[in-house]
């Protein structure tokens, strides 16, 4: 039987890697008794798979796993003996069967919605928020500089992030705080992180956000097929 | 509580975050605000060494299990944390309450290296504590420090208030209560101090004391400054380890440590009595657990962790008289969830092929073996009651069982050594090789890798070499050069200790309170994390030497005499003076001293809890 499930991370949490997060769950399924299936060979491990890893430091309502298990057990059980075990923060909101032909994660949920809050450092009405940002997706080029690593060597690569940018738009201002709502692509097809966002915002516009100051939650997953 | 906007700034351009947001499994969530006595628990290394530490794990939990106490952790934050801390104005804070530490009411340190004292005084100063005892009045914690370097207190005497000599598990809760009074009825320092340091044992103020040296640097004498106060400090030793408190949990840190696994204290002390090992004189006598109360205990520690490994832990694992008997129990209970058993560092003499076939049945390690001497006699020497043939049976038994990846440990420096005691560390590495590829060829199982390790000898108090000169750096050098010479074969790796390392080491370990002014100068100029080659910095620590205007030579080289008072001779560890005089008259003659479970040396324990067992 296989079994997705949807959980949460938030509060402090949110700097747990992802590999912190697999030994997480690893453990809890021990803990709380799931019959998880382990893969064969020299050292076992719970077959488990995460979706795209969530960048440190961001917080969210939607992330997702898939676990074989060697026995069916029902999804509410699942997610009861797991949320039993769990920190709070992280929480399986939602778990259900899944058949060995469904996608993987990775693939199918490419899309990301982020709430992200910043500081400007722009003072009073100086500029009109909303015009500088439709003005930057009235862009057909956002270069950004992403770092990957080579082997050993980290090399810089500049990165066309527009096309895979479905939505950014300023929600409110409160005081020199702004709110921003954008739908992202991540994974390997394409990649985008809400520092980078920000990052473009600050280089391609009169917006000047203050990036130490900033905090986000991704608050929805949406599938290739969704046209934000 | 630190501001937690500030922090949450901080955590996003720090390396590994999750070292300093708590909140892992078995963590307490006690409100500090309801505890009469509130503990910081500080670790002065980084969080994921401080997390592999038993001690840390037993005392956390022994505390937080007292309904008026609580106990929280602190670490030494690494080095782009401490940047950002600085210039955030962030005080060092626990890890459970984002607390500011200078709130607490104890500051307790765990001293496991010397080479870890200057984030002592770096925590202190992040903490906005004064680094002096004697400039912390009323309204800071009392700092107090334990562990295995406290044996030897006296170089930290200037910075700690208090410091608890042996084990913790029943001295803590009651210098614990005894704070709890003090703190009822108007708290003031000294009188709290005197109180412990009169009626606690095992509690050592160095503040009640002074020491008059010679011309010569030596000491002349200690004098006690306070009436009653004990002019020999007692080590505080717990009798019965089955009745001993032990947890129950582990905290489980999220982030990857040192050990990812359930330790399991299997007994404590040592019967073998090497000469050199610290650990193996200030521990005695041995003490083990009952194998019903060790399998009750890891059934609550699987449950309550989720770990994969149980590594049973001791000094040396294999000398458990019941062992083949726990392994057994451990893996049959086990099996079902993938839960494998670990032994650390086997000796060679006492490995059973039950024991590896019973470890493997879940899962296979590296095997270690620590001959710590290349020759037989030099082994005499240190009384390691090891020979070649044990060595030689413990590898084909490994072989057999089909473990490949091998790691031998030596030390190098050590009293009479000669360079053909040094070169029988590559013949013992070239036939333990030569062993593996002589079998037959359907028995040559695996990738054969073996690593030799050698270490530069420290001579630490109370072993019976603790009156040997270490050797200069230039003779490590060139013991370095001799063996590195002789190693030229891809399938053994030759790894040395950095020579400078344990120069400075070995500076510390026995220092007296005049090592006071190195360890706070060296800080000034920026040392910390010492233990780490990658933050080791000789040429800082070498300005310190000279602008605290002590002696080197005098602490780390000099061959001191037998009469001579050593700084540390006001504690009783044990065994006693006249017995390490003894073992190191023994050693320059070459003459071993058997096992202690075989027949009672007579190392002067007081109520020995192993006079007449086995005999």
């Amino acid at each position: 039987m296989k079994i997705r499930a949807k959980y949460t991370k938030l509060g402090y949490l949110k700097y747990l890697s992802h590999l912190d997060l697999i030994r997480l769950f690893n453990r809890s399924f021990t803990r709380s008794n799931i019959p998880v299936k382990y893969s064969e060979g020299f050292n076992p491990h719970p077959k488990l798979s995460l979706g795209n890893p969530l960048p440190l430091g961001i917080e969210s309502v939607c992330e997702y796993f898939d676990l074989e298990l060697i026995e069916p057990i029902s999804p509410q059980e699942f997610k009861n003996k797991l949320n039993e075990i769990l920190p709070t923060g992280i929480e399986i909101v939602e778990s259900y069967g899944i058949d060995e032909m469904t996608p993987s994660i990775s693939s199918t949920m490419c899309k990301s919605e982020y709430e992200i809050l910043v500081d400007t450092l722009n003072s009073g009405d100086e500029i009109d928020y909303y015009l500088e940002i439709n003005e930057l997706l009235g862009l057909k080029n956002i270069d950004i500089e992403k770092k990957k690593k080579k082997g050993k060597s980290k090399i810089t690569t500049i990165v066309n992030i527009r096309p895979f940018i479905f939505k950014l738009s300023v929600e409110n201002i409160c005081g020199n705080t702004i709110r921003l709502n954008t739908i992202v692509m991540t994974g390997e097809q394409g990649n985008v992180k809400p520092i980078e966002l920000l990052e473009a915002i600050n280089k391609n516009t009169k917006i000047r956000l203050d990036l130490d100051s900033f905090e986000a939650k991704k608050i929805e997953t949406y599938s290739q097929e969704f046209e934000g | 509580m630190i501001n937690r906007k500030s922090l949450d700034k901080v955590l996003k351009k720090v390396e590994k975050p999750a070292r300093y947001i708590g909140l892992e499994e078995n963590s307490h969530n006690k409100d500090i605000n309801n505890a009469k006595v509130k503990f910081a628990f500080a670790f002065p290394d980084v969080y994921e060494v401080g997390m592999s530490h038993l001690g840390l794990h037993i005392l956390y939990n022994l505390i937080n299990d007292q309904k008026d106490f609580v106990c929280e952790r602190t670490f030494a934050p690494w080095f782009d944390m401490e940047d950002q801390m600085r210039k955030n104005n962030i005080e060092l804070f626990t890890l459970e309450s984002k607390e500011e530490v200078k709130k607490f009411d104890i500051l307790g340190f765990t001293l496991q290296y010397e080479l870890s004292y200057t984030n002592i005084l770096n925590m202190m100063d992040l903490a906005n504590i004064p680094i002096f005892s004697k400039d912390r009045d009323e309204t800071y914690p009392i700092v107090i420090a334990g562990g295995p370097c406290a044996f030897n207190p006296e170089p930290l005497a200037d910075f700690i208030d208090l410091f608890l000599i042996g084990e913790g598990e029943e001295a803590t809760l009651e210098l614990l209560e005894l704070y709890k009074k003090h703190k009822e009825k108007g708290f003031v320092k000294k009188e709290f101090l005197y109180d412990a340091a009169t009626n606690v044992e095992g509690v050592y103020v160095p503040a009640f004391y002074d020491v008059i040296y010679n011309e010569d640097m030596t000491i002349s004498k200690r004098i006690v400054l306070e009436s009653k106060v004990p002019e020999i400090i007692k080590k505080r030793r717990v009798r019965d380890l089955n009745n001993m408190y032990s947890p129950e949990k582990m905290i489980v840190p999220y982030i990857e440590t040192v050990h990812d696994r359930i330790v399991l204290e299997i007994f404590r002390g040592c019967t073998h009595g090497c000469r050199f090992c610290e650990a193996g004189f200030i521990y005695r006598p041995i003490r083990e657990k009952s194998v019903d109360s060790l399998i009750n205990q890891a059934e609550k520690l699987v449950e309550s962790t989720g770990y994969d490994t149980i590594s049973l832990s001791s000094l040396s694992s294999c000398d458990y008289t019941q062992l083949d008997l726990l392994i057994h129990r451990l893996l049959d209970k086990f099996e079902d969830k993938k839960v494998g058993v670990s032994l650390p560092s086997l000796r060679l003499d006492s490995i059973s092929i039950d024991i590896l076939k019973e470890i493997e049945r879940v899962r296979k390690t590296s095997l270690t073996f620590a001959p710590e001497a290349g020759s037989q006699r030099l082994r005499d020497v240190i009384n390691k009651g090891v020979d070649e043939s044990d060595l030689e049976n413990a590898m084909s038994y490994a072989f057999k069982e089909g473990y490949s990846k091998i790691k031998l440990y030596f030390m190098m420096g050590l009293p009479t050594e000669t360079d053909a005691d040094l070169l029988g560390i590559r013949d013992l590495s070239y036939k333990v090789k030569d062993m593996f590829f002589n079998r037959p060829k359907e028995e040559k199982i695996g990738n054969f890798q073996l690593t030799t390790s050698v270490s530069c000898f420290v001579p630490k108090p109370f072993t019976p070499f603790q009156w040997c000169g270490q050797n200069s750096i230039e003779e490590f050098n060139n013991k370095i050069d001799l063996l590195k010479k002789t190693f030229k074969d891809p399938k053994i790796k030759f790894n040395y200790h950095d020579p400078k390392v344990s120069y400075i080491e070995a500076i510390i370990s026995r220092g007296d309170r005049r090592t006071s002014k190195l360890l706070l100068k060296a800080w000034e100029y920026g040392c910390k994390f010492d233990g780490w080659s990658s933050a080791f910095n000789f040429d800082t620590w070498l300005k310190a030497i000279d602008d605290s205007e002590i002696d080197p030579y005098f602490y780390a080289n000099r061959e001191r005499d037998l009469d001579e008072i050593l700084p540390w001779d006001f504690i009783n560890a044990g065994p006693s003076k006249k017995t390490l005089i003894r073992e190191y008259k023994k050693a320059t003659d070459g003459k071993t001293t058997s096992d202690c479970r075989e027949s009672c040396n007579a190392c002067g324990i007081d109520n020995c809890e192993m006079r007449g067992v086995l005999n």
